[in-house]
């Protein structure tokens, strides 16, 4: 968990076997063909006669992610399909195969730079459509972990990786983006600074792996004490920061104290030893557009430091 | 399956299928039915001097008599394809003659192979196969 590695070879299961194909293909012994041979693969086979019916099926919500054009059709033919496909953009890439006769060689020039992957001439056989289609399989199982390492990098880039919450520089964000639409709303924001007490001690008896037990759990805590709205993360390195958009002084106050009793209500076992650990709070609200990030910060850390100061597992709302 | 003037190496198209006889018989019988009709289409596209559909047509011929393996006939139909494309009537007209001789004695040899077939393999049955269209 600690050392998440980004990898780019494709997940075992991922793409899955089974492809969505679609075939557009005029001729009537070239559409039993393919989809004969696609079924028996265990695709899941579109099959329809002209280009126009191909496009509406590229328009659906799911549409298939490897496509089999023919060149020539009636209405809109492959290589205009290529381009309007292309044209379209979607965040998943459709990796299209087009069929040609034989010797129609500008036929296959004119198809490629229309946006075509790859091409299959008339009249094609079985081994050389499916090892055509191991290669689409690849492109697209490719491409699908890209996306997965595109995801996880975004996550790692916002998220603390011990405890899963937010990350300084994405709770800075979020408050800056809040405070914008609080102002906008005209709404209040509240925000709570939340520090563990005495956590160099709990590390220092039991251990890191024991703190860093301790520390999971006050995040779990933390989270399930809050709206699905609201944002939680790690300020620092025992210190939490919760944003709660539209809160009033009396929710505010209701909230930080529902968290400081669930922190403190259990033991959390760690290092063969149930462990006690407690949280002070400090908490303020800002009216809208009142004041910035930095001023509602200091603020909340300085009724921290009350809380602290006046015997720690308390909330000061300032 | 030589026939006068016909070459239809079935065999070969059997392979391309990857051997799924089933399959073959299938298309057999789609040709059956569309060959009429291209050869009908293309005598009227001739009558209109529409050098489009003969193109078109002859494409598609071309596309399926090589699959079949008629590698004759398939030349014909790429050459009559050409005669389309570049609006060259007269030369269409008389491949056109020739190409219809070699789908016609093409299409007499697969009835006589499809019966042929029938007393050894399972009878062929109109396809049910034909789901999703």
């Amino acid at each position: 968990m600690a050392e998440a590695t980004i990898s780019l070879e494709p997940k075992v299961n991922e793409p899955p076997s089974t492809l969505r194909v679609l075939v557009a293909e005029d001729d009537p012994m070239f559409r039993r063909i393919l989809q004969s041979w696609l079924q028996t693969w265990s695709h899941e086979v579109v099959v329809v006669e002209n280009g126009a019916r191909a496009w509406d099926i590229l328009q659906q919500e799911q549409p298939p992610e490897l496509l089999i054009l023919d060149w020539m059709m009636p209405e809109i033919d492959g290589t205009e399909l290529c381009r309007r496909i292309r044209a379209q953009r979607r965040s998943r890439y459709q990796y299209i195969l087009l069929v040609t006769g034989k010797n129609d060689r500008q036929d296959v020039v004119r198809g490629l730079d229309a946006g075509a992957d790859d091409y299959l001439s008339k009249p094609f056989d079985r081994d050389e459509l499916r090892a055509r289609l191991r290669v689409g399989k690849r492109i697209l199982a490719l491409q699908d972990s890209l996306i997965h390492a595109r995801e996880e990098l975004r996550f790692q880039a916002t998220h603390d990786v011990l405890t899963g919450l937010w990350n300084r520089g994405a709770l800075m964000d979020l408050l800056h983006h809040e405070l914008d639409r609080s102002k906008r709303a005209n709404a209040p924001t509240a925000v709570l600074m939340l520090d563990l007490d005495h956590f160099k001690r709990i590390n220092d008896t039991y251990g890191h792996l024991a703190g860093d037990a301790v520390l999971k759990e006050a995040a779990r805590r933390l989270t399930q004490s809050i709206r699905s709205y609201d944002s939680a993360g790690r300020y620092g390195g025992e210190e939490f920061l919760v944003v709660l958009p539209g809160c009033d002084r009396g929710q505010t106050q209701n909230t930080a104290e529902r968290i400081r009793a669930e922190i403190a209500g259990m033991p959390v076992l760690a290092a063969g030893v149930e462990i006690f650990f407690t949280a002070s709070i400090g908490a303020t609200v800002a009216e809208p557009g009142a004041t910035s990030s930095t001023e509602i910060l200091a603020v909340a850390d300085s009724a921290l430091y009350q809380a602290k100061n006046s015997g720690r597992d308390r909330t000061v709302l300032a | 399956m030589l026939d006068g003037h016909v070459c239809w190496d079935a065999a070969r198209a059997l392979e391309r299928l990857g051997g799924d006889e089933g399959l073959f018989r299938e298309i057999v019988q789609i040709f059956l039915h569309e060959a009429p009709k291209h050869l009908a289409g293309l005598q009227q596209a001739l009558a209109q001097r529409d050098k489009d559909s003969i193109e078109r047509i002859a494409h598609t011929l071309k596309g399926e008599l090589s699959y079949l393996g008629v590698s004759g006939a398939a030349h014909h139909a790429s050459k009559l394809e050409d005669a389309g494309r570049n609006g060259d009537l007269e030369c269409a007209a008389s491949i056109r003659i020739s190409l219809e001789k070699d789908v016609e004695g093409l299409l007499q040899n697969m009835y006589r192979a499809l019966l042929e077939k029938t007393s050894s393999l399972s009878p062929i049955q109109p396809s049910g196969a034909h789901s999703n269209g």
